[in-house]
């Protein structure tokens, strides 16, 4: 009994050890944790044991010297980003680059040049895609009414399409360049758009066995179908196909196609 | 608070930058030695205060109540544990310490120090967050329970109970490692 009413009384000096150290208990507390630790051992040691803790912590500079810092008067005109913009960031800048990239395609195939020999006799409809187009560049037979296509522009699109091969050797280190595979967004950075030969987008390029692997997420489809309705409201765009099929083009619809891994 | 200072901190309200920078230039170090602390990595610290006194720029007109050094403090604080929240890796203790106070006496005793500091140092680190903020700032930097509740945003008793929980931790850290003498450890098992 006496080892029971014992025990719990050091437990009670014990919790107000740290506030005795201090001098920070009240008159009454302080006579008591200070009559106990001289009758009991084991409280005393470890009052000696946080005492000398305290005492290594003192021995840490209470400052240290910092290089000197001021703000400009610039960066009162900059508003701290808010949250949902910082985590809109990543995806917004991934559909600023690949409408920039749209539109500079869409140029290419259908804009206005002021030497003729570019100019195309009838706009082929951007985006088309055949399974035969990616797995074998070199078919160019499509359902759509033969293009007359002028040789420059010709050999323009065999160099995307040889550039998009050499970035598929690449696709590693690219990755690892961009950062973004790192990131905490949950984007996996293997998907990409194509319009016709044209790869857009970070990430794999589709290579000549498997096309369709993971989804990026839904809100990011969701985001770039927008963007480019936005910007080439002709397109009808076709929904992700679903994981593992290969993308066929027989409407002349946009695939979002992506690599298996 | 004294008269010059919150002259400062009104024209500062107001929109004078040159006020700001004198009344955060008197609390850089403060502020530093905390973030230094908290986080353990000097880059990691430097670019904390950076962003804490920006921070503290931008919302200057809502300060109300507490002593701009708690102000500031109480954001680099806050700002110290969203960085540890976003963090993947486990931390380094990588700063060299730059001491204000007078130099150590001989480079024997200054390595013994050194090493001595960096066990603490890392011990502080294995503390939660919260113990460590009390333990920072009321064993390292000196502030008063008052102060460090000011700073903590929480009650006083609340500031006292994880200083005292961090203390114990920390203790029992320092006798596992050999700072402390073993014997603290048996008497305490016993």
């Amino acid at each position: 009994m006496i080892d029971y009413f014992r025990k719990r009384e050091c437990r009670k000096v014990r919790g107000l050890l740290s506030g005795y150290l201090n001098g920070s208990l009240s008159q009454s507390d302080m006579e008591r944790v200070g009559c106990h630790l001289s009758r009991c051992e084991e409280c005393l040691a470890e009052f000696r044991s946080l005492k000398e803790t305290v005492e290594l912590l003192h021995r840490l500079p209470s400052e240290i010297a910092s290089p000197p810092f001021f703000i400009s008067q610039a960066d009162r005109r900059i508003p701290a980003p808010k949250r949902w913009m910082r985590k809109l960031s990543i995806p917004a800048s991934i559909i600023l680059v690949l409408a920039l990239g749209t539109w500079a395609i869409l140029l290419s195939f259908g804009g206005e040049s002021t030497d003729d020999s570019f100019r195309l006799e009838k706009s082929p409809p951007v985006g088309m895609l055949t399974e035969g187009s990616i797995l074998h560049p070199e078919n160019k037979e499509t359902s759509s009414p033969p293009k007359v296509l002028p040789t420059a522009l010709t050999e323009e699109r065999t160099e995307s399409t040889s550039a998009i091969k050499e970035l598929t050797t690449k696709e590693k280190s690219s990755l690892h360049k961009s950062g973004l595979e790192e990131s905490n967004s949950g984007l996996p950075f293997t998907w990409e758009i194509r319009l016709g030969n044209c790869a857009l987008g970070f990430g794999y390029v589709a290579s000549r066995e498997g096309l369709v692997a993971q989804e990026p997420p839904q809100r990011v489809v969701d985001a770039l179908i927008a963007c480019l309705k936005q910007i080439c409201p002709c397109f009808p765009i076709q929904a992700l196909p679903e994981e593992g099929t290969l993308v066929h083009d027989q409407s002349g619809h946009l695939p979002i196609i992506k690599e298996r891994r | 608070m004294e008269a010059k200072e919150e002259v400062e901190i009104t024209l500062a309200k107001k929109g004078d930058i040159n006020s700001f920078n004198r009344l955060v230039e008197r609390y850089r170090n403060q502020a530093f030695s905390l973030s230094l602390r908290m986080l353990g990595e000097r880059e990691e610290a430097l670019d904390t205060i950076q962003d804490s006194f920006l921070k503290a720029w931008l919302e200057i007109s809502k300060l109300r109540g507490k002593s701009f050094r708690n102000w500031l403090l109480s954001i680099v604080a806050n700002s110290c544990r969203d960085r540890i929240k976003k963090r993947k890796k486990e931390y380094t203790i990588s700063f060299e310490e730059v001491d204000i106070a007078s130099p150590l006496p001989s480079p024997e005793e200054e390595v013994l120090e050194k090493e001595l500091r960096e066990k603490i140092q890392t011990g502080l680190l294995f503390l939660p967050f919260k113990e460590r903020l009390a333990v920072t700032l009321f064993d390292i930097q000196g502030f008063s329970y008052k102060e460090m509740a000011e700073i903590m945003d929480c009650k006083l008793r609340t500031a006292e109970s994880r200083l005292s929980l961090g203390r114990k931790r920390l203790r029992s850290y320092l006798i596992l490692r050999d700072v402390l003498p073993q014997k603290y450890y048996l008497k305490d098992r016993a």
